[in-house]
């Protein structure tokens, strides 16, 4: 009688075990199956990242040509609507990501602090909306820094970061000059080539 | 007898089960219907594979074997909604791993072992629909008022503006009450009066 119980048991846990078994192989194949959707929804979520600093792009593409000093990527909107610019800078207590949108027109749109190598301290005080906003809707920044520029004051404490913020905002329009000069220079090779077919 | 789970047993409305995702993620349609989906079939494979083993698996080992069989397959419904509902994945959040768990899942595949086979998805099938449909509706209730959009789609051009508190949790139990409370009402007026009908 006892062995009959325990037979049963052993029967039902065998029966589990295999289950969970026949259950992770099931699993792994689907997930060995479904791996190139994975991949591609990797590859869709992050051209929808920039859109966090210009969301009147639709999809954006990276850009392979030239990247001007400090500028990690630069994503432009297919739909033509500017360019996302992603900059790291460094400073005294670490290195700071910014994002800089700049629409069709050479401003601004807006400015994001993707992430800070440090969390305490003053310099943490840029990641607010108000001093981010002030560079919304510029299409130029002409001072060397931000403590010579009258228009655009630091956030108290934090006067390094500031000027690292600045100092993007600054790359990402030059970066944008980069852009449009090879936009401006394949074109001329276009027409230069469609003239040298013609004759 | 699946007509009779979805109305007069439904899990939700009735039974007082499954609250959690009936308040936390029904701020869209789509939602809804993904997570109404998924719990059917988690539901319906369970209750085969419970039958399939029922004379393998011990009695007292039954729970833990549905919760097994449960979790495989919310595992697959999980990558599933990952690989094409990505968005859809993000929002539900825990939510569809918690399927494995349901109260309602749970206690309705255990019947499945003590039944024929046919009354056992039948009660499932009633029961996992009934989940759905309130679901879906307070997804409509909630995404219509409280967005002016169906399914992602603006449709409420003018008019009031939307409320955004039918999005936020307080909303989402102020619509269920507001479920219940009909139920209640509907049951009361007219299960009184089919059943005069049926001494008269």
């Amino acid at each position: 009688m006892k062995n009959i119980a325990l037979n049963n048991k052993m029967k039902s846990l065998i029966a589990m075990f295999l289950v969970l078994v026949t259950m992770a192989g099931v699993v792994y194949g689907l997930n060995w199956l479904l791996s190139d959707q994975f991949q591609q929804n990797a590859i869709e979520a992050e051209r929808k990242i920039p859109r966090m600093v210009l969301p009147e792009g639709n999809y954006f593409d990276l850009y392979d040509g030239n990247l001007v000093e400090n500028v990690s990527a630069c994503y432009v909107a297919s739909n033509g609507a500017g360019i996302a610019v992603v900059v790291d800078q460094k400073i005294s207590h670490g290195g700071i990501q910014i994002m800089v949108g700049v629409n069709n027109e050479g401003q601004i749109t807006t400015v994001a602090i993707l992430s800070q190598d440090y969390t305490k301290g003053n310099d943490a005080g840029i990641n607010n909306s108000e001093y981010l906003s002030v560079y919304i809707g510029r299409t130029l920044l002409t001072a060397s820094n931000i403590s010579a520029d009258y228009e655009i004051n630091p956030v108290p404490g934090a006067e390094e970061a500031s000027d690292a913020v600045y100092q993007a905002v600054k790359i990402a329009f030059l970066q944008q000059a980069v852009i449009e000069n090879a936009i401006e220079a394949e074109n001329k090779k276009a027409a230069e080539d469609a003239e040298d077919g013609g004759n | 007898m699946v007509g009779k789970k979805i109305l007069q047993e439904n899990p939700v409305l009735v039974s007082i089960a499954g609250l959690c995702p009936a308040v936390a993620i029904t701020t869209t349609v789509a939602n809804s219907l993904v997570l109404g989906v998924g719990t059917i079939f988690v539901m319906l494979l369970t209750i085969l594979l419970s039958y399939l083993l029922r004379n393998i698996i011990a009695d007292q080992f039954a729970t833990g074997f549905h919760i097994i069989a449960a979790a495989g397959f919310t595992t697959v419904v999980q990558l599933v909604v990952d690989a094409y509902f990505p968005e859809v994945s993000a929002s539900l959040g825990i939510f569809i791993a918690l399927i494995a768990v349901n109260c309602i899942v749970i206690e309705n595949v255990g019947f499945a072992r003590k039944k024929i086979l046919s009354d056992a998805l039948k009660n499932g099938l009633g029961i996992g629909l009934g989940f759905m449909l309130v679901l879906l509706i307070m997804g409509a209730i909630r995404e219509i008022g409280g967005a002016g959009t169906f399914l992602g789609y603006k449709i409420l051009e003018s008019g009031p503006a939307p409320n955004s508190l039918l999005m936020l949790v307080p909303g989402g139990l102020l619509v269920l009450s507001a479920l219940c409370a009909f139920t209640r009402w509907f049951h009361l007026r007219f299960g009184k009066a089919r059943k005069g009908a049926l001494h008269s």
